[in-house]
C-alpha cells in the first residue's frame, strides 16, 4: 500500500488551483494557442495543412526539375530519394488527412446543428499532435536526413538495423516515429468524429438526415479508427528492427518482409478511402447548392459511401499484386477490387444526375466540383485497369501509378478542397473569395494538372518505373518528361494564385451574407462568420436538406417555389448568445502534446534521458488536464 | 478484334488497334524516336501481348466512360446554366430505374473482365514446359543470372544482361539477399517482385522472329521496386537470340580465362583486392586457374562471392554498373577509378557511396560496401588513372574473340 | 510507449471536465462510454496485428536454427508456466476487484470503492512484478530481443501489453485520489466504470496473449 500512496503522491500530486485555473481569453493571437472551439481548431487545420501543402508541392518541384532532362543532375539520388519519400509523406498525412479534419472540424457540429463536439480538448490535442508531428518529420532535414524509404516504408529496406547501411541516416526512424505520432492525432480526432456525430445531432437530424458529406466525414472517422492500429504495430515493429536488433522483417532469421505490407497496406488502402471520401462529401454539398437541385439519389450516395468503407478493408493487397502472393490471392484482391468500381461509378452518375436539368451557376467552387468529377472519373477508370491482374503486372509501379493516385488524390481530393475552400469561406471568415481569381485559379489548375499528369500514363506505359531519380536517353521518355515540368510549375502558378486571392480578398473585404450561395444544410441558417456558439438555439430538424425545405417548397409539377417567409432562419440571428455556456480553453492539450515529439527525439537517438524528459511533459500534461477544473467549477 | 477469336490469346492483335493506341497514348511522344526498347505499348512476347491486350480491351471502356462523363460533364455546365426564367428547376430526387441501370450495368461489363483477368492470371501462373530455367538474384543494385537448367553441370553465372534464345519459354526463379526488388523487361512480360526468403517465379516467351544469327533482338528493362540509393542505375539488358547465337554465347562463358589473364589479374588484385567482391571464374587461391573450383560452381556445388558481379567475362557485355553504362574503354577507366565521383557526366549516381576506409572500418566485406568504392581515394593505395585505364583494357580484352 | 498515450487521453474522459454527462445523447449512451468502447476496438486490432505476427512467426526460427544448425533456445525450456499461470490468475482476479469497485461507487461506499481501487492496483502491480521477473529471467536465459522471430515477437508483445497495464494501474490510482479528495462521488460512477472497461478489456488481451504464447507450443 506504501509502495502505491508513494508512486501517487509524486506522480498525481493536486496541483495548487491557481496555476491550474483554465485561461479565459478566446480572441487575440494567444487565444489560438488554448482554444478548444471546433471551428477555431478547423481553421488552424487548414491553414497548417496550407502550409504543408506548399512544402509538399516544392518537394515536388524540385523533383519535376530534376526529371525535366534525361541524366538530370539538379538533385542527387540521395536528395531526390528523400524528396519523393517526404513529398508522398506530407501530402498524405500533413495535407490530405488534415484537410478532411479541418473541413470535418469546422462543419460537421453546424451541419448536424451542435455546439461543439464531443470532447473539445481531445479535440485540439490531435490538431497539436499533427502539427508537432509533422514538425517534427520535417526537422529531420536539419538532422543529417529526412526519411528516404518511400512513402509505404517497405521493408527490409527501412528496417535493416541502421548500422547495416541499407539507409544510413536516422530518415526512417524519424519516418516510423512521426507517423506513429500523427497516427495517435487522427485517432482521437476520428473518435471525436464518431461520438460526435452519433451522440450530438440536432433533434429530428436521423442519421438519413445528415448531409452527406457529415456521413463522408463519419465513414472516415470510423475508417480512420480502425486502420491506424495495424500500421503502428508494423511502424513499432520497423522501428525494433532497425534499433533493436529484432527480426520482424529479416527473411535470414525467419521474419518476413511480406507481412510489413498486409500490415501496412490492411491501413493504407483505407487510407486511400480516408483520403477521397471527404472530397465525395464536399463534392455533393456543392453541386446540389449550384443547381438549385436536390443532390440526386441522396441515400445512394451514402449507402455506396458505406459499401466503399466496407469493401475498402478487402482489397488491401492490390497493392501487392506483384509480390507473388500468389494466383489465387491475386485472382481474390482483383475482383474485389473490380468490385469496388461499381459504388464509385453510382455516385458519379449521380453526381450528374444532380447537375442534369439544374439551374447551374458556374462559380468558382462549382468548377472545382465539376472538375472533380471529371477528373475523379479518369483516376477511378485506371484504377479499374489496376484490378486487372495482367495489366497490373505491367503498370504498377510505373509512372502509370503515379498518375492514377494523382487523378484521385490531386485531381479528385484537392480539387473538392479547393472547391470547399471557395465554397465555405463566406461562412468562415465572413467575406468573399474573389471570384476572378477564384476562375483563374482553376483554369490554370485544371490544365497544369492534366499537362503533368496525364503524360505521366503514357511514360508509364513506356516503360518508366516511379521512384528513379533519372533516366536514360533513347527511351522516347524526353518531351514527355518535359511537359510534366512544365505543368507541375503551371500548378504551382495556380497554388500561388490561391495564396494571392486570399490576400485580396481579405484586404478588400466583400462582406457575405449568411447565405451567400442560397445553401441547403444547416451552416448557412447561421450568422458568417459563424459566431463561437454556433446556434443561439439548436435547430430541429424535420428533413434532409432543412434549411432548405424552410425556404423552399415545390409545385405540383416539381418546379421550385420560393415559400413567402423566404429562409427563417429558427430565430439564428437574434440575441448575442451571451448567456450559451462554452467550454472554457485549456493549456493542457499543447503541453500535452509537446511530450510526444521530445519522446520522439529519445526514440529516434536512443536517448533515455530525452526519452524521459518527453513522458515526464506528457504525464504532467495528463496529470494538469486531469485535475483542471471544468468550466462549471469556475463559473458558476 | 475478330470474334472468333478471345482477345487475350497472344496473336498479333490488329495493327490498327495497335496504332491508334499507341497514337492516342504517346500523342506528345510521336515524333520522338525510342531507340531503347523498354515499352509495353510494343510487346515482343507472349505474356507482355497478352496483357497488353487485355489491358487494351478495357481501355476502350475507359475511353468510352471517360469521354462520357466529361462530356455529359460539360454538356450539363453549358447546356443548364441558370437563366433568367430558368432559376427554379424541376426537383428531381432521385430515379430507382436509373438507379439500378447504372449499378448493373458496370458490374456486367466488370464480370465479363473479371472472366478474361481470372483466366489469364491461371495461365500466366503455370509453369510452361520444356522451359528455360533462369535463376535472377536481385543485389544492391544489379542482377545476377544464373542457368540453371541449360546444363546443370556446367551452369553459366552472368550479370546485367540477359541472353535468351527466341520463341523459347523461359521460367525465372527470383531471389534476393537483401532488400525488395523488382524484375521486369517490359516488352517481354510483366514484372514480379524479388522478395527476400521467397522464390517468386514468372515466365516469358519471346516471340519467335525477333533475331537472326548475329543479330540480336535488344530489350531494356529495370528494377521497379524502390530499393535504395541507386535504384534508377539497376537496370538490366536482354538479348533475345537465335537458338544458334544463345549456344554459343553459352559456351563462350564458361570459358576461364587464359594463364597469362590470371597473371596480369593477379597484379591488380594483389592491392585493390578486386575478387574479395567479384567473382573470377576458377580463381584459386594461388591466383591461378582451379579446375575443381570451377567445376564445383559450374554444377551448382559451390556458391560464389557475389557482393559484384562476375568479372569473368564483362568484355562480352555491353554494359556495366547495373546496366546503367554504356561499356567503352573512357566509361570502365572512369568507373574503375572512382565510382563514386560526384558530378561528372553519369557517375554522379554513386554518389553517396561509402569510402573504403583505412583499418577495415569500411572495408571488404562490410555491408556499407555497397556499390564500387572510389580507388582514387584509396587511403593507402591511391590507384593513378593510369593503372585505372590498364584495368579497364584489361578487363574489355576478355571479350571472346569472334569464333563463328 | 506511443501507444500509452492515446489510452491515457481517452482515459481522460473519465474524470475530465469535457464530461457532460446530464445532458442528453442521440444514442442514450455518454460520450466517454461510447468513445471508450469505439477506442478499446481499435485498440483490440492493435493487440490483433501483434498475436498475429506471432502466430504467423511462430515456430519460424526453429527452422532457421535447424538450417544453419544453430541451438535454438527452446521456449519449453525457458517457461514456467505454473509462475505465470500465478500472475495471470491475479490479473485476472483485479478484474473482480474492480467490478466490486464499480458497485461500491454505485452504492456511494466511498470506503470499500478506495478499497477495492487499491486492490485492484496492486493485483496489477503484482502482474508488471512477475513480467519483469519473468524478462529478467529469460534475459539471462539468453531469449534477447535479437533472438531470432520469438525474441521480438514475445517481448514486444508482452511489453506493449505490460505498458497497458501500467497505463491502467496509473489511471486507478488517479481515480483512488479523486475518492480521497471527496471528487468522485456517486453521480461520478461512469469514471469509475469506463476505467473498468479499460480494465478488463487489457485482462482479456492478456488471456489470449497467454494461451497464443504459453499454451500453444511453439513447434
Amino acid at each position: 500500500m506504501t509502495t502505491v500512496e508513494r508512486a501517487m503522491t509524486t506522480l498525481a500530486p493536486a496541483p495548487p488551483r491557481a496555476r491550474l485555473a483554465r485561461p479565459t481569453r478566446t480572441s487575440g493571437w494567444t487565444s489560438w494557442f488554448t482554444t478548444i472551439d471546433h471551428k477555431k481548431i478547423g481553421i488552424l487545420y487548414g491553414a497548417t495543412a496550407l502550409v504543408f501543402f506548399v512544402a509538399g508541392g516544392c518537394e515536388a518541384l524540385l523533383i519535376r526539375l530534376q526529371l525535366w532532362r534525361p541524366n538530370g543532375t539538379v538533385l542527387t539520388a540521395a536528395m531526390y530519394n528523400q524528396l519523393f519519400t517526404m513529398h508522398g509523406t506530407t501530402m498524405v498525412f500533413l495535407v490530405g488527412m488534415p484537410m478532411a479534419v479541418a473541413f470535418g472540424n469546422y462543419l460537421v457540429p453546424l451541419m448536424i446543428g451542435a455546439r461543439d463536439v464531443a470532447f473539445p480538448r481531445i479535440n485540439m490535442l490531435g490538431y497539436w499532435v499533427f502539427l508537432f508531428g509533422g514538425i517534427f518529420l520535417y526537422s529531420s532535414f536539419l538532422v543529417g536526413g529526412a526519411p528516404n524509404g518511400g512513402w509505404f516504408g517497405y521493408t527490409p529496406l527501412t528496417s535493416m538495423p541502421y548500422a547495416n547501411g541499407f539507409l544510413p541516416s536516422h530518415g526512417p526512424d524519424f519516418w516510423a516515429v512521426g507517423i506513429i505520432m500523427l497516427g495517435i492525432g487522427s485517432v482521437t480526432s476520428g473518435l471525436n468524429f464518431v461520438v460526435t456525430i452519433l451522440n450530438m445531432r440536432a433533434p429530428g437530424m436521423t442519421l438519413l438526415r445528415m448531409p452527406v458529406f457529415v456521413w463522408m466525414i463519419f465513414i472516415i472517422a470510423i475508417l480512420t479508427v480502425f486502420a491506424l492500429p495495424p500500421v503502428t504495430a508494423a511502424l513499432i515493429q520497423v522501428y525494433m528492427d532497425r534499433n533493436f536488433h529484432t527480426h520482424f522483417f529479416d527473411a535470414a532469421s525467419g521474419g518476413d518482409p511480406l507481412l510489413y505490407q498486409h500490415l501496412f497496406w490492411l491501413f493504407g488502402h483505407p487510407e486511400v478511402y480516408i483520403l477521397i471520401l471527404p472530397g465525395m462529401g464536399i463534392v455533393s454539398e456543392v453541386l446540389p447548392v449550384f443547381s438549385r437541385k436536390p443532390l440526386f439519389g441522396a441515400r445512394v450516395v451514402v449507402f455506396s459511401g458505406i459499401a466503399i468503407g466496407f469493401v475498402g478493408w478487402g482489397v488491401w493487397a492490390h497493392h501487392m499484386l506483384a509480390t507473388g502472393i500468389g494466383p489465387a490471392a491475386t485472382t481474390g484482391f482483383g475482383i474485389a477490387t473490380m468490385a469496388i468500381a461499381v459504388p464509385t461509378g453510382v455516385k458519379i452518375f449521380n453526381w450528374l444526375g444532380t447537375v442534369w436539368g439544374g439551374a447551374i451557376r458556374l462559380k468558382t467552387a462549382m468548377l472545382f466540383a465539376l472538375g472533380f468529377i471529371a477528373m475523379f472519373t479518369i483516376g477511378g477508370l485506371s484504377g479499374v485497369m489496376h484490378s486487372i491482374v495482367p495489366s497490373n503486372a505491367q503498370q504498377t509501379d510505373t509512372y502509370f501509378v503515379v498518375a492514377h493516385f494523382h487523378y484521385v488524390l490531386f485531381g479528385g481530393l484537392m480539387f473538392a478542397i479547393f472547391g470547399g475552400l471557395y465554397y465555405w469561406w463566406p461562412k468562415v471568415f465572413g467575406h468573399f473569395l474573389d471570384e476572378r481569381l477564384g476562375k483563374i485559379n482553376f483554369w490554370t489548375l485544371f490544365v497544369g494538372f492534366n499537362l503533368t499528369f496525364f503524360p505521366m500514363h503514357i511514360v508509364g506505359l513506356q516503360g518508366m518505373p516511379r521512384r528513379t531519380y533519372t533516366y536514360g536517353t533513347g527511351f522516347g521518355w524526353d518531351t514527355l518528361n518535359k511537359l510534366e515540368t512544365i505543368g507541375a510549375f503551371i500548378i504551382a502558378l495556380s497554388a500561388l494564385t490561391l495564396f494571392v486571392n486570399i490576400i485580396v480578398s481579405r484586404v478588400r473585404k466583400v462582406e457575405a451574407s449568411a447565405d451567400p450561395w442560397d445553401g441547403r444544410t444547416l451552416e448557412w441558417s447561421i450568422p458568417s462568420p459563424a459566431p463561437a456558439y454556433n446556434f443561439l438555439e439548436l435547430p430541429e430538424v424535420h428533413a434532409f436538406d432543412d434549411f432548405w425545405h424552410r425556404k423552399y417548397t415545390e409545385d405540383d409539377e416539381g418546379r421550385l417555389v420560393r415559400l413567402p417567409s423566404g429562409g427563417s432562419d429558427g430565430g439564428q440571428h437574434e440575441g448575442d448568445g451571451s448567456n450559451i455556456h462554452l467550454p472554457s480553453p485549456s493549456y493542457w492539450p499543447l503541453v500535452l502534446a509537446l511530450g510526444l515529439p521530445i519522446m520522439g527525439y529519445g526514440f529516434v537517438y536512443k536517448n533515455w534521458w530525452t526519452l524521459g524528459v518527453g513522458v515526464f511533459v506528457l504525464m504532467f500534461g495528463i496529470t494538469a488536464w486531469t485535475f483542471e477544473p471544468s468550466t462549471a467549477e469556475v463559473d458558476h | 478484334m475478330s470474334s472468333s477469336r478471345p482477345i487475350w490469346r497472344g496473336r498479333p492483335v490488329k495493327k490498327v488497334t495497335a496504332t491508334v493506341v499507341l497514337c492516342v497514348l504517346a500523342a506528345a511522344g510521336c515524333g520522338q524516336s525510342s531507340t531503347k526498347q523498354q515499352n509495353t505499348l510494343r510487346p515482343s512476347g507472349h505474356i507482355a501481348r497478352d496483357d497488353f491486350h487485355i489491358f487494351n480491351a478495357f481501355f476502350w471502356v475507359a475511353v468510352a466512360v471517360g469521354v462520357g462523363v466529361t462530356l455529359a460533364t460539360l454538356f450539363a455546365a453549358i447546356k443548364f446554366r441558370s437563366r433568367p426564367g430558368n432559376e427554379n428547376p424541376v426537383q428531381t430526387h432521385g430515379n430507382t430505374v436509373l438507379e439500378i441501370s447504372w449499378t448493373i450495368l458496370p458490374a456486367l461489363i466488370l464480370m465479363v473482365m473479371a472472366v478474361f483477368t481470372v483466366k489469364m492470371i491461371w495461365d500466366q501462373a503455370a509453369k510452361p514446359k520444356g522451359a528455360l530455367e533462369i535463376t535472377v538474384t536481385g543485389k544492391q543494385w544489379w542482377w545476377e543470372f544464373q542457368y540453371t537448367n541449360v546444363d546443370s553441370s556446367h551452369q553459366v553465372i552472368t550479370a546485367n544482361e540477359l541472353h535468351i534464345p527466341q520463341g523459347v519459354p523461359v521460367w525465372f526463379t527470383l531471389k534476393s539477399d537483401n532488400v525488395i526488388h523488382s524484375f521486369w523487361i517490359p516488352s517481354l512480360a510483366g514484372k514480379k517482385d524479388v522478395m527476400p526468403g521467397r522464390f517468386n517465379h514468372f515466365q516469358l516467351i519471346a516471340d519467335k522472329n525477333l533475331a537472326t544469327d548475329g543479330h540480336p533482338k535488344e530489350f531494356f528493362g529495370q528494377c521497379v521496386e524502390y530499393c535504395g540509393l541507386s535504384h534508377a542505375d539497376m537496370r538490366n539488358r536482354t538479348f533475345v537470340e537465335t537458338k544458334h547465337d544463345f549456344d554459343n554465347w553459352y559456351k563462350t562463358q564458361l570459358k576461364p580465362w587464359t594463364p597469362a589473364q590470371f597473371a596480369t589479374f593477379a597484379t591488380f588484385n594483389k592491392t585493390y583486392q578486386c575478387s574479395s567482391c567479384h567473382y573470377i571464374q576458377g580463381l584459386g587461391a594461388d591466383g591461378k586457374y582451379d579446375a575443381k573450383a570451377d567445376a564445383d560452381v559450374q554444377s551448382g556445388k559451390a556458391t560464389v562471392i557475389n557482393v559484384g558481379p562476375n568479372l569473368t567475362h564483362l568484355g562480352d557485355r555491353t554494359s556495366f554498373g547495373g546496366a546503367s553504362f554504356d561499356l567503352t574503354l573512357d566509361n570502365l577507366t572512369q568507373w574503375v577509378w572512382d565510382a563514386p565521383r560526384h558530378g561528372t557526366g553519369d557517375f554522379g549516381k554513386y554518389n553517396e557511396c561509402p569510402k573504403r576506409g583505412k583499418g577495415g572500418t569500411t572495408g571488404v566485406g562490410t555491408p556499407c560496401l555497397v556499390g564500387m568504392p572510389s580507388f582514387k581515394n584509396d587511403p593507402d593505395h591511391p590507384m593513378s588513372k593510369e593503372l585505372a585505364g590498364q584495368i579497364a583494357q584489361f578487363l574489355l580484352d576478355t571479350k571472346t574473340k569472334a569464333s563463328g | 510507449m506511443s501507444a500509452v498515450t492515446t489510452d491515457t487521453a481517452v482515459g481522460e474522459l473519465g474524470a475530465g471536465a469535457d464530461v457532460h454527462g446530464a445532458h442528453a445523447t442521440n444514442t442514450g449512451v455518454s460520450h466517454p462510454k461510447l468513445a471508450i468502447w469505439v477506442f478499446l476496438s481499435s485498440e483490440a486490432l492493435f493487440f490483433g496485428s501483434f498475436i498475429s505476427t506471432y502466430l504467423i512467426f511462430r515456430g519460424r526460427d526453429v527452422a532457421v536454427a535447424k538450417a544453419n544448425h544453430t541451438t535454438f533456445l527452446s521456449p519449453k525450456d525457458l517457461y514456467n508456466i505454473p509462475f505465470t499461470s500465478a500472475t495471470s490468475f491475479i490479473l485476472l482476479m483485479s478484474s473482480l476487484t474492480m467490478v466490486l469497485a464499480l458497485a461500491a461507487i454505485q452504492r456511494g461506499d466511498q470506503r470499500r470503492l478506495r478499497i477495492w481501487l487499491a486492490a485492484t492496483a496492486l493485483f496489477g502491480l503484482t502482474f508488471i512484478a512477475g513480467q519483469v521477473y519473468e524478462f529478467t529471467n529469460f534475459y539471462r536465459e539468453g531469449l534477447k530481443l535479437s533472438s531470432g522471430t520469438l525474441g521480438g515477437t514475445f517481448y514486444v508483445m508482452t511489453g506493449l501489453h505490460g505498458a497497458h497495464v501500467t497505463v491502467g494501474i496509473f489511471w486507478l490510482i488517479s481515480l483512488w485520489q479523486r475518492s480521497v479528495q471527496g471528487k468522485l462521488g456517486a453521480d461520478k460512477s461512469e469514471a469509475v466504470e469506463i476505467a473498468g472497461l479499460y480494465w478488463h478489456f487489457v485482462d482479456i488481451v492478456w488471456i489470449v496473449i497467454f494461451t497464443v504464447i504459453y499454451l500453444v507450443p511453439y513447434k
